[in-house]
């Protein structure tokens, strides 16, 4: 029965790596760029979710509707003023950029939060769903699914709006993707503006699981980097499938070999796919 | 309606077209021929905005458009289908035609109007419309490279490679499309290698050679050009 229950745990935890993984996916895979930003803006998305909770009184999930919009335009205007300039240079340098940005981004929020663990608690909480023996808090139940709702979104707004196709169409053949007239840096700010924003909007919903602290973003990343690599790079059902395939072994590792290998299970399982698929394990052609 | 003169063009301090000059009237069907290296596919670049031009001057109904972006001389009526097709694979075929529709703002209708005339015009596409365009065989990436380029609308129609490693008979469904087109009012400029296919195809020749157009003029006269002949036609 304890089965049942880390396979429960490690859904939840799966939904939400789903939702990390995505816009980390999508940038990666579109720009070709690995943005180290990444975990520090999930940790900034925590932070906006922890001071409405505190300061206003408003739920992580209302938090999103602010959330989403306000990540998306720094996510466009960053990528607009700044990553665009070099978008041409070897992924080296800008890897080199994210990484000089998420050094001032942890400063920063140091500066202005301090190094204090802040844990957001919602009183009163919403109960737990007991399925026979398995029991799941339905705060937790939510966050996962509001978070595979948000990555489905996004999947739907790459495959079905016209917008997304040019988003897509980028990635595939960025010069083909301009003689149909796409203006391909503006398609980059946009990307890069999801990325954000799908980071941002899963950080509010960890808020309701995890302590924030301005350095726990570095976690965030690896997660994000091995679900992607597992599921597949730049696609979103490759993030929901390697999203998922990481919390559920991360929950068994943790039980049968203790929580502290836990992350080093992740990585063995990473270098394992890498080995077998390295395309991942929803790889596509004209994908890679 | 189309007028180049005296376009430079090159790739870093590697020049390629040395002073073109190009005329392509209204309701033409005008091909472009040259040997490997002759420059046809970098004046196409600098033709759609892919590659800006040194100097040099392209006039598109009455528009300069030297060295503006893709976007703006789509926008004018300029469609380009790049050699060797460069679809989205992984997208499918209905997705690669919507995606020639992309600047389009005349609304769903449409262009949902435009899609079913392609699926007419080259009905195995609507057949596989569902399918993604990179499992389709190299004739029917054709039809719907052509038909994407299509789907902007354009006036002019600037294809490059027509040909290339086609079945024959692939080549004549096409070339009959293109006819068809033509009819309609299109006006079109096409690069190919099969100097025979290209002057039976089209009204008026340029031949390129070390980024020069070096002679110009209807089919028929290039056709009995002996140097033509010689050159290009395999014939003593």
């Amino acid at each position: 029965m304890l089965t049942f229950q880390i396979l429960a745990n490690g859904l939840v935890l799966g939904g939400l790596y789903a939702c990390i993984a995505s816009g980390f996916s999508l940038v990666w895979g579109v720009l070709n760029v690995i943005n180290i930003l990444h975990g520090s803006i999930i940790v900034l998305g925590g932070y906006l979710a922890f001071f409405a909770h505190a300061k206003l009184g408003i739920h992580p999930f209302l938090s999103i509707l602010v959330a989403a919009p306000l990540f998306y335009a720094a996510g466009y205007v960053l990528q607009r003023t700044l990553i665009n300039r070099m978008i041409a240079a070897p992924v080296l340098l800008t890897l080199s950029l994210t990484f000089g940005l998420d050094l001032m981004a942890q400063n920063g929020m140091l500066l202005a939060f301090t190094a204090d663990f802040r844990t957001l608690i919602i009183e009163p909480p919403l109960g737990v769903l007991a399925l026979g023996p398995v029991v799941i808090p339905i705060d937790r139940l939510l966050a996962m699914l509001l978070a595979l709702a948000l990555t489905g979104l996004l999947y739907l707004l790459l495959s079905r709006s016209r917008i997304g196709r040019a988003v897509v169409a980028v990635r595939m053949d960025r010069e083909a993707a301009a003689l149909m007239g796409v203006s391909v840096k503006r398609i980059y700010a946009v990307t890069f503006g999801l990325g954000a924003m799908m980071a941002g909007v899963s950080g509010t919903l960890l808020a309701m699981i995890y302590p924030i602290s301005p350095l726990t973003g570095t976690v965030y990343l690896g997660k994000a980097f091995v679900v992607c690599v597992l599921g597949g790079l730049g696609s979103v059902p490759g993030a929901m499938v390697g999203g998922i395939a990481l919390g559920i072994v991360e929950s068994f590792g943790a039980l049968w070999f203790g929580p502290e290998n836990a992350a080093t299970l992740s990585f063995l399982l990473l270098i394992v796919v890498l080995l077998v698929k390295p395309t991942g394990l929803l790889g596509r052609k004209g994908y890679e | 309606m189309l007028l180049i003169r005296n376009l430079h063009a090159g790739y870093g301090d590697v020049p390629v077209l040395w002073g073109v000059d190009l005329k392509v009237e209204h309701g033409d069907i005008a091909c472009l021929v040259g040997s490997n290296g002759a420059g046809k596919t970098t004046l196409l670049r600098a033709l759609s905005g892919l590659l800006p031009p040194n100097s040099g001057s392209i006039v598109f109904e009455g528009r300069e458009l030297a060295g503006a972006e893709p976007e703006r001389i789509l926008g004018a009526g300029i469609a380009h289908v790049p050699e060797g097709r460069r679809l989205f694979s992984a997208m499918s075929v209905r997705d690669n035609l919507l995606m020639g529709a992309y600047l389009r703002r005349d609304g769903a209708h449409a262009i949902g109007r435009d899609l079913e005339r392609m699926y007419g015009l080259f009905p195995i596409l609507r057949e596989r419309q569902a399918q993604d365009a990179g499992t389709l065989s190299g004739g029917e990436q054709q039809m719907c490279a052509v038909a994407r380029g299509l789907m902007s609308a354009p006036r002019l129609l600037v294809i490059d490679e027509l040909s290339l490693g086609l079945a024959p008979a692939v080549v004549d469904q096409l070339c009959d499309a293109l006819r068809r087109l033509n009819q309609e009012g299109l006006t079109l400029l096409v690069v190919e290698q099969d100097v025979a296919t290209a002057l039976e195809l089209a009204q008026h020749a340029f031949v390129m050679d070390t980024g020069r157009v070096t002679r110009s003029g209807s089919s028929e006269t290039l056709r009995n050009d002996p140097a033509i002949r010689e050159a290009y036609l395999g014939a003593i």
